[in-house]
C-alpha cells in the first residue's frame, strides 16, 4: 500500500467508521474551551464579602468604611461591634476578609497620634487575599493622604503645599498587556492548548493501537509511507482544531490577538506535530488502549503545571525544571499567550526549533520500534 | 462466593505482580504529591528580573532604588539610560518589571513639588503581576513616608510627630491560614486529591466492564455480594493513597497540619467513596473497557478547576456553579484545605454527609445497572441453549 491510500483509509476512519477519533481531535479543546471560558467568564473576583467592626463610630471612621463600600472589589455583608464576632464570622467563611476600625480612632488621627486600622484576609485562598490585599493597599493610603494633608493645613499651611508635602512620592502603576488582571485572559489559552494536547493524543493512540488496521498488520508497503499514511490526517486535522480553537477563544471570549497570526499558525503546526509524534511513540510503547488511554490522562495535569502556564519555569527547583524541559506544552502555551495577548513572544523560535526536534526525535525513535516489530512480525 | 472471598480475589488482582493498578492507585497521588511539591517548593515568587530606568540619578532616586534591590521580591537585572533600552529588555521578557524615576526626581521633591515614579509591570502572567502590585505599593509607599516625614520637619515638627503627620493612618494587615502566601500550603492539598481522584476512577472504571464478557462464572453469587466485594478494596486503597498523599503533604514539604486528623480522615473516607462510586457507575455502564476509562475522564478532568479551589465560587456565574456542585471535588478540596491551614472547616459535615450521599447514590445506581445487565446476559444465554 502507498502512503496515499492509508491517508485516505485512515482519513475515513477518522470521521466515518471511528467518529471518536474525530471527536477527540476537535471536540475536546473545544468543548473544553466553552466550559472554561464560561468559568472565567467574570474575568476577576470582585465583591468580596467582607465584615465590618468599627469600634469608633466617628465620623472619619465611617467616611473610611464609605471608602471600601464604594470599591466594587468589596462587598460589606454585616457590620459586627466586638472582634469576636468578627473573628467568629472569618472563621464560619461567612466574610473572607475584616476591616477593623479601633476605638479612638478618630481622636488619635485628629490629635496628631496616628492610628492603625486592621485589615484581615482568609489566605488560604491566595486568589481571593490578592483581590482583597491590592484594592486596600490602594484606598487607605489614598484615604489617609487626605487626612495628612487636613493635618498640615490645621498647622497654618496651604492646602496645595500641604498634599505635596504629605505625599511627596507618588506610585503610578502601569500594567501591561492585561490591564485588568483578567483570568479569562490569563488561564483560557493555556488551558485550551492542554485539551488539545489530550485530545491529538487519544486521536493518535486510537489509530495506531486500532485492532483491524494497527501498524503491526501493515507489514507490506515501505516503512515510512505506513507511518506517513497514518500519522499525517492527525496532524492536519490538529492543526484545524488548533485554528478553530483560536478562533472560538477570540471570537467567543474575545481573547484578543495582538501578534501575527501567521507566526500563531507556524506554533500550532510544530505544536501538534510534537504532539502526534509523542503520541505515537506512546502508543507504540503501551501495547493496549485501555493502558494508553490511562497514561494519556495521569500525564495530562502533570504536564499543564510543569509547563510554566502559571507557575513559571523560573521559579521551579532544578529537578522539575529539568522535566519541564520534555513536556511539548511548555515550548507552547506561553509563547501562544505571548502571542494573543503581549503580541510578541520572544523564545518563538527557538521553541520552535525545539518542538520540531522533539516531533523528530519521537518520530524516529517510534519508527526503529516500529520497524524492529515489523521485523519479528 | 462470599464477600470476603471476593473481596480477597479483587485484592490479589490489584497487588498481582506485573498489574498496573496498585500502580495507578497509589503511584499517581504519592507521584502528584511529590512532583508538585517540588514544583511550588520555591513558595512564593522571588527574584523577579527589575529593569531600572533611572533619568535623575540622585542620592533620593538612588535611596528607592536600593528599596527594590533590598526586597528578595525584586532583582534587579539590568540599568538602562533610555527608553529604547527599556522597551526592548520588556519585549525579550529580560525583565517582568521596570522602574522609571522621572528626570527633577530629587529636585520636585525638595521644592515641595511632588512627583511620582512609575513602575510597569508585564501582566500576561498573572502571578508576576500580582506580586508587583503588592508589594512595589509597600516599598513605595515607605520611602515616600519617610520623605514626606523630612518635608513635615523642615515646617518645624519634631521627627516623630512629623512621622505621625504624614502617615495618620497605617494599614495592619493580618492574613489569617497562610500568612506569607505560600503557593504550595495553597495549591498542594487539592492537586495532590485530584490526583487520587483520576486515580481511584482511573482504577474502578473497569471492575465491573469486566466481568461481563464471562459473568456465568458468577452464577449462585448475588450481584450485591459481587459489587460489595469489588468495589470495598478500592475504597481501602483509595483511603490509603489518600493518608500516604496528606503525610507526604506534612512530612515531606510542612504544610500544616493544624486541624483534627480526625475531621481530614472523615473527608478523605467520604471523597474516596463518592470516587469509588463514580467509577462503579460507570463500569457497571460502558459497553467496553476503553469506553469505560474514557467516560469519567471528560468529567473529572475540569472539576478541579471548578471545585471552587482556586477560582471562588463567588467569582463563578449561573452555569458554573451548578456544574461545580455536581462534582464530589467540589465538596472535598476547600475543606480539607481548611482544616489543613485553618484548623476548623465550617462545612465540614455538611460536606461529609453530600460526599456520602453522592458515593451511596453512585454505587446503588451502578448495582441496579449490573443486576439488570447480568440478567438479561443470563437471560440471553439460556436462551442460547434452549436454542
Amino acid at each position: 500500500m502507498d502512503w496515499w491510500t492509508i491517508f485516505k483509509r485512515e482519513l475515513r476512519w477518522i470521521f466515518v467508521k471511528d467518529i471518536r477519533r474525530a471527536a477527540f481531535l476537535f471536540g475536546s479543546s473545544l468543548t473544553y474551551l466553552l466550559f472554561f471560558g464560561l468559568l472565567y467568564g467574570t474575568h476577576v473576583i470582585n465583591a468580596v464579602p467582607i465584615v465590618v467592626c468599627d469600634e469608633d463610630q466617628s465620623r472619619l471612621s465611617r467616611a473610611l468604611i464609605q471608602a471600601f463600600e464604594d470599591s466594587e472589589r468589596y462587598k460589606v455583608v454585616a457590620y459586627v461591634t466586638s472582634t469576636e464576632e468578627m473573628e467568629r464570622s472569618l472563621r464560619e467563611k461567612e466574610t473572607y476578609a475584616a476591616l477593623n476600625i479601633p476605638p479612638r480612632f478618630s481622636h488619635d488621627v485628629e490629635a496628631g497620634l496616628s492610628s492603625q486600622v486592621l485589615l484581615m484576609v482568609n489566605g488560604s485562598n491566595i486568589a481571593i487575599a490578592n483581590a482583597v490585599v491590592t484594592p486596600a493597599q490602594e484606598i487607605l493610603p489614598a484615604f489617609g493622604k487626605n487626612v495628612a494633608a487636613g493635618l498640615v493645613e490645621r498647622a497654618g499651611h496651604a492646602r496645595f503645599t500641604a498634599e505635596r508635602k504629605v505625599s511627596p512620592v507618588d506610585l503610578r502603576l502601569r500594567v501591561h498587556h492585561n490591564p485588568t488582571l483578567s483570568y479569562l485572559s490569563y488561564f483560557l489559552l493555556g488551558l485550551a492548548g492542554a485539551a488539545l494536547q489530550a485530545g491529538v493524543l487519544l486521536a493518535v493512540g486510537a489509530g495506531v493501537l486500532d485492532k483491524t488496521a494497527n501498524l503491526e498488520n501493515m507489514s507490506q508497503g515501505k516503512l515510512w509511507e505506513v507511518m506517513a499514511g497514518k500519522l499525517l490526517p492527525y496532524w492536519l486535522c490538529g492543526i484545524v482544531s488548533f485554528i478553530l480553537t483560536m478562533a472560538a477563544s477570540s471570537l467567543l471570549f474575545d481573547v484578543p490577538v495582538k501578534g501575527s497570526p501567521l507566526q500563531l499558525l507556524l506554533l500550532g503546526v510544530v505544536f501538534t506535530f510534537a504532539v502526534t509524534a509523542m503520541g505515537s511513540l506512546a502508543a507504540l510503547l503501551c501495547r493496549d488502549e485501555v493502558s494508553y488511554t490511562q497514561a494519556v490522562f495521569a500525564y495530562a495535569v502533570p504536564a499543564f503545571i510543569l509547563s510554566g502556564f502559571i507557575w513559571p519555569i523560573e521559579a521551579m527547583d532544578s529537578f522539575s525544571r529539568a522535566l519541564s524541559y520534555l513536556v511539548p506544552l511548555t515550548y507552547t502555551s506561553d509563547n501562544l499567550r505571548g502571542i494573543m495577548i503581549a503580541g510578541y513572544a520572544p523564545g518563538l523560535f527557538r521553541d520552535i526549533a525545539a518542538l520540531l526536534a522533539m516531533g523528530c526525535g519521537f518520530l524516529w525513535l517510534s519508527g526503529m520500534l516500529y520497524g524492529r516489530r515489523r521485523v519479528k512480525a | 462466593m462470599s464477600i470476603r472471598a471476593v473481596m480477597v480475589e479483587e485484592l490479589r488482582r490489584i497487588f498481582r505482580r506485573g498489574s498496573k493498578t496498585a500502580l495507578i492507585l497509589f503511584g499517581i497521588p504519592v507521584v502528584y504529591t511529590i512532583l508538585f511539591g517540588m514544583v511550588y517548593s520555591s513558595e512564593r515568587m522571588e527574584y523577579i528580573p527589575t529593569l531600572i530606568y533611572d533619568q535623575d540619578n540622585s542620592p533620593a532616586s538612588r535611596t528607592l532604588i536600593q528599596a527594590f534591590a533590598d526586597s528578595e521580591r525584586y532583582h534587579i537585572a539590568a540599568q538602562v539610560t533610555n527608553q529604547e533600552d527599556k522597551e526592548r529588555y520588556m519585549r525579550e521578557n529580560a525583565a517582568i518589571v521596570s522602574v522609571v524615576i522621572p528626570p527633577d526626581f530629587s529636585k520636585n521633591i525638595k521644592l515641595g513639588l511632588a512627583t511620582e515614579v512609575l513602575v510597569e509591570t508585564n501582566a500576561v502572567n498573572l502571578l508576576y503581576a500580582n506580586t508587583v502590585l503588592t508589594t512595589s505599593q509597600e516599598i513605595v509607599q515607605t520611602f515616600a513616608a519617610g520623605t514626606g516625614q523630612r518635608l513635615v520637619q523642615s515646617l518645624g515638627q519634631m521627627p516623630d510627630q512629623a512621622l505621625r503627620t504624614v502617615a495618620p493612618i497605617r494599614l495592619g494587615l493580618r492574613i489569617a491560614n497562610n500568612p506569607t502566601l505560600g503557593y504550595s500550603a495553597f495549591v498542594l492539598p487539592g492537586l495532590g486529591v485530584n490526583g487520587l481522584q483520576l486515580a481511584i476512577v482511573l482504577a474502578t472504571c473497569t471492575v465491573l466492564t469486566r466481568l461481563y464478557p464471562d459473568i456465568a462464572a458468577w452464577r449462585g453469587t448475588s450481584s450485591a455480594v459481587i459489587v460489595a466485594g469489588k468495589l470495598l478494596p478500592y475504597w481501602l486503597c483509595g483511603l490509603a493513597g489518600y493518608v500516604a498523599s496528606v503525610l507526604l503533604m506534612v512530612v515531606l514539604f510542612q504544610i500544616p497540619l493544624k486541624g483534627s486528623v480526625l475531621s481530614l480522615l472523615l473527608i478523605g473516607a467520604a471523597f474516596t467513596f463518592a470516587a469509588v462510586g463514580i467509577g462503579a457507575l460507570v463500569s457497571a455502564v460502558a459497553p467496553s473497557e476503553v469506553i469505560a476509562v474514557l467516560l469519567p475522564m471528560l468529567y473529572i478532568m475540569p472539576s478541579f478547576l471548578f471545585s471552587g479551589y482556586s477560582w471562588p465560587h463567588m467569582a463563578m456565574n449561573a452555569f458554573s456553579r451548578a456544574f461545580s456542585a455536581t462534582m464530589p471535588l467540589t465538596y472535598t478540596v476547600d475543606t480539607m484545605r481548611d482544616i489543613m491551614l485553618a484548623g476548623y472547616a465550617p462545612s465540614l459535615w455538611r460536606d461529609a454527609v453530600i460526599l456520602c450521599a453522592f458515593g451511596a447514590g453512585l454505587t446503588l445506581a451502578a448495582l441496579a445497572v449490573f443486576a439488570f445487565r447480568r440478567s438479561r446476559l443470563a437471560g440471553a444465554a439460556s436462551a442460547g441453549e434452549v436454542r
